[in-house]
């Protein structure tokens, strides 16, 4: 398989007026293949969402390389950025988050594609499509974030990040802040997109037992490293690091 | 039994007209864990919003009684209520932007509202903020206190919420989903902290989690809600061994159990 992301001694410093300089990611490398779903998990501030932000583009890296399907995007700039954008859509925690609280899920899912030149009509019917394939009836296009469940709304957050046909979602803790039948409803919805428009999940996530479960391949980070790499079953069953064997002992 | 500090007496509460919690009691003593599990949209938040008085007044309508030592939460001023917020009862929110402002530092406004409350010196605040953070795990408690908002990581501003409401030391806590961002070993040193308030200082914590581990690890007792509706209400370890209600069942049974070594 070829990958499909590939990145590269990336490193990221941030400075802070009174406590200096603080390297966030340090020399990362690793690949992700096209359908596959790689998983990350690691300490809380150990820099997931940071790296997740420069693969994405979102910040600027102070060091290394991202190849995007064969291609450098780590110095493209303005305009240059935009098919960056569309192929690679995150997923939040808070699924209230994607979207504005005084407009509709629809106007929000539909965004991108009026952005893009669509006409209303053509956006509606892709609207329509979009929630359908995340399992929402029309008439949640109409409703607002705080009228729909937790579940319901992050369901409407993929679909608004399916709506530019990305070929990799990020979920930054996507399933963290629903309950147990929720999460896997969820993970069921994302597996059927991954078959049904191959895509490529960056799953960043603290619940091992989803991780298990969900992931192909699961990275360990520790301050801003990857301290230990490997199928799930691998990293959970024999860790060799410090760290993973303190979170697979922690583990509920 | 120790004092009694927080009771509900049929409380129902309605967003623009339709039901969202129905019904529910409970009693909240000195030194108690009381977890509410649900699933998500059950009303576990607006419970919560409820006892505060934080619902918003225009959509909310809440029925029913909420007494904190003897005083009824309902027939208070928001004068009155924002002197208990906090001070008397304390609140971990589920999301911390709620909780956090976003153009200062984490320091200044630790110590503003520890300064609000009591007198106390910022070197004084700060050494016992710093204290706490080392507790709940941050690697660097200087730099989080230096730190803006925007500038830590989602379950570092977690923690930096946790230790908030925790440093003025109300004799009762309302704590919603607060490891819900945590790694588990994170996860781990938070519950080690409201575990240790509730028995070294009596605090009261009301702990509202989907994670039934997190129950299983901390609750004395357990109430588990459905469409606003109390199921289940009893010690935990009872609701847990043998759940009596299959609304519980299916939320035991739903909850993903990491595989071991064979
Ligand atoms: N804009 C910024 N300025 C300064 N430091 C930053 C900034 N953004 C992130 N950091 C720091 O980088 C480190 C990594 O943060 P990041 O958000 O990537 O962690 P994370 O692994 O996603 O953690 P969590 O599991 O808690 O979400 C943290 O120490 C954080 O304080
Ligand atoms: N401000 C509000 N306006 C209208 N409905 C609301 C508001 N806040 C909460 N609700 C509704 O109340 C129900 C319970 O929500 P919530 O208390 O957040 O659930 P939980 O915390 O258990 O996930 C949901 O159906 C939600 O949509
Ligand atoms: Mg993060
Ligand atoms: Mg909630």
């Amino acid at each position: 398989m070829k990958p499909y992301l590939s990145v590269q001694h990336l490193t990221k410093t941030f400075e802070q007026k009174k406590s200096g300089t603080l390297t966030a990611v340090q020399g990362i490398s690793f690949s992700l293949c096209c359908g596959e779903t790689l998983g990350i998990v690691g300490e809380s501030g150990s820099g997931k969402s940071t790296l997740a932000r420069l693969i994405t583009r979102r910040i600027d890296p102070t060091g290394g390389t991202i190849l995007l399907d064969g291609a450098d995007i780590t110095r493209l700039k303005g305009k240059a950025l935009r098919p960056v954008y569309r192929s690679m859509q995150m997923v939040f925690q808070h699924p209230a988050a994607s979207f504005d609280p005084r407009r509709t899920l629809g106007d929000g899912i539909g965004e991108s594609l009026r952005l893009s030149g669509c006409s209303k009509a053509e956006t509606q019917r892709r609207v329509t499509r979009l929630l359908a394939d995340c399992g929402l009836s029309e008439a949640f296009a109409r409703r607002y974030p705080h009228e729909v469940s937790g579940g319901e709304c992050q369901r409407a957050a993929i679909a608004r990040a399916l709506a530019g046909d990305p070929a990799m979602l990020i979920c930054d803790e996507a399933t963290s802040a629903l309950d147990a039948t929720v999460q896997q409803q969820i993970l069921s919805l994302l597996r059927r997109l991954q078959k049904e428009r191959h895509l490529s999940y960056l799953f960043i996530c603290h619940n091992l037992a989803l991780v298990q479960f969900f992931c192909d391949r699961v990275l360990v980070m520790h301050d801003g490293r990857i301290v230990e790499e490997g199928t799930p079953d691998d990293i959970l069953f024999h860790p060799t690091s410090d760290y993973t064997k303190e979170l697979v002992e922690a583990a509920f | 039994m120790n004092e009694e500090l927080l009771r509900l007496q049929s409380v129902s509460i309605f967003m623009e007209g339709e039901p969202v919690v129905d019904d529910i009691s409970l009693t909240l003593h000195a030194g108690e864990m009381l977890a509410i599990a649900g699933e998500s949209g059950s009303g576990k938040s607006t419970l919560l919003r409820a006892i505060l008085g934080l619902l918003p007044k225009e959509r909310a309508t809440v029925t029913g009684n909420i007494f904190f030592r003897g005083q009824n939460l309902k027939d208070c001023s928001p004068r009155e209520l924002r002197r208990i917020r906090g001070e008397q009862i304390g609140m971990i929110f589920q999301h911390t932007e709620e909780a956090l402002c976003p153009v200062r530092t984490v320091g200044s406004q630790l110590y503003e509202t520890i300064a609000a409350h009591r007198r106390c010196t910022r070197a004084k605040a700060k050494q016992e903020a710093l204290k706490l953070f080392d507790l709940l795990r941050f690697p660097d408690a200087a730099r989080i206190w230096n730190s803006y908002p925007f500038e830590l990581s989602g379950g570092m501003n977690q923690r930096v919420g946790i230790a908030l409401s925790m440093l003025l030391h109300p004799p009762i806590l309302l704590a919603d989903e607060p490891t819900s961002a945590l790694d588990v070993t994170a996860a781990r040193q938070v519950l080690r902290q409201l575990l240790q308030i509730r028995d070294e200082q009596q605090t009261a914590v009301l702990l509202v989690t989907h994670d039934l581990g997190v129950v299983r690890a901390a609750a004395d007792t357990l109430l588990v809600l459905k469409d606003g509706r109390a199921v289940e209400y009893g010690p935990a370890a009872d609701v847990l061994e043998s759940p009596q209600s299959d609304d519980t069942k299916a939320l035991l049974q739903a909850a993903p159990i990491l595989r071991r070594k064979p």
